[in-house]
């Protein structure tokens, strides 16, 4: 019973998450002015984005279970967390500052969740 | 998952710790949007509900696969059959499909909602600024 809805399972969400970034990716290559936010709300769709396409090829290609394909979906699902735990953190300072270097701070946090990402996914 | 080879606390730890650090700063910037401004205004009540759905949506998508990652070694029995290891494959699958699900989730609510952050106080209303569909 289980054996064939199991992929059906990783294949229906991953697309339905592969094809939204796609389409955030669109609003934002077709955005005049890149804010700040845009920016943040891209990279996590970037690391959305690879962590569905790595769940979608999964069920398709066999040799996707290697190692180096593994450490790609761990580092994207950490980045991804991260991220968003990332922005949380943005958003409160944001909020707290009055003059605040979002740029600087946007790097700053783009180099810590890179760091962290990595790590983990290498574990 | 399954093919990783790890302990499954060491890869849930992080992600644990993640969540629950998402979810305090969404409830520190309430917090202090709450102190800092009068909450009858409705723009505010906007921004601490957009704030609230951040964290619900971060909470909703990550969490079963967190959950799963905790629980699995204490389910798990080393002498099961097929059926109980197609089972847990399946609720394996389950948990990683709602997690991709959060790409899903986050383009939606950001596309729609943008993000609530101060900008320049002097210019804006209220120091607040939401940036909506920001992108």
């Amino acid at each position: 019973m289980y054996s064939a809805t199991i992929p059906l399972l990783s294949i229906i969400p991953s697309s339905i998450a592969c094809l939204s970034c796609l389409w955030l990716f669109f609003y934002y290559f077709k955005a005049k002015n890149k804010s700040i936010e845009s920016s943040m709300v891209f990279t996590l769709g970037v690391s959305d984005f690879i962590y569905s396409l790595m769940n979608l090829a999964k069920q398709g290609l066999p040799s996707i279970d290697d190692a180096p394909f593994i450490i790609i979906q761990f580092f994207a699902l950490y980045f991804s967390i991260y991220w968003a735990s990332a922005i949380a953190f943005m958003v409160y300072k944001s909020l707290k500052e009055m003059h605040l270097n979002s740029r600087r701070l946007f790097s700053q946090c783009f180099g810590c969740v890179l760091i962290f990402s990595v790590f983990f996914a290498l574990m | 998952m399954e093919g990783s080879g790890r302990s499954f606390h060491l890869l849930a730890a992080p992600l644990l710790l993640a969540l629950i650090l998402t979810i305090l700063f969404y409830i520190k910037s309430i917090k202090l949007l709450r102190e800092e401004m009068d909450c009858a205004v409705s723009s505010t009540s906007r921004y601490i509900g957009n704030f609230k759905l951040y964290s619900f949506t971060q909470l909703l998508t990550f969490s079963p696969l967190v959950i799963y990652l905790l629980l699995i070694e204490y389910l798990r029995d080393s002498e099961e059959d097929d059926s109980t290891a197609c089972f847990w494959t399946y609720v394996s699958e389950i948990c990683q499909g709602i997690t991709s699900l959060s790409g899903f989730a986050n383009s939606m609510i950001f596309l729609s909602k943008g993000i609530v952050r101060y900008e320049e106080r002097s210019t804006s209303d209220m120091g607040l600024y939401l940036s909506d569909n920001s992108v």
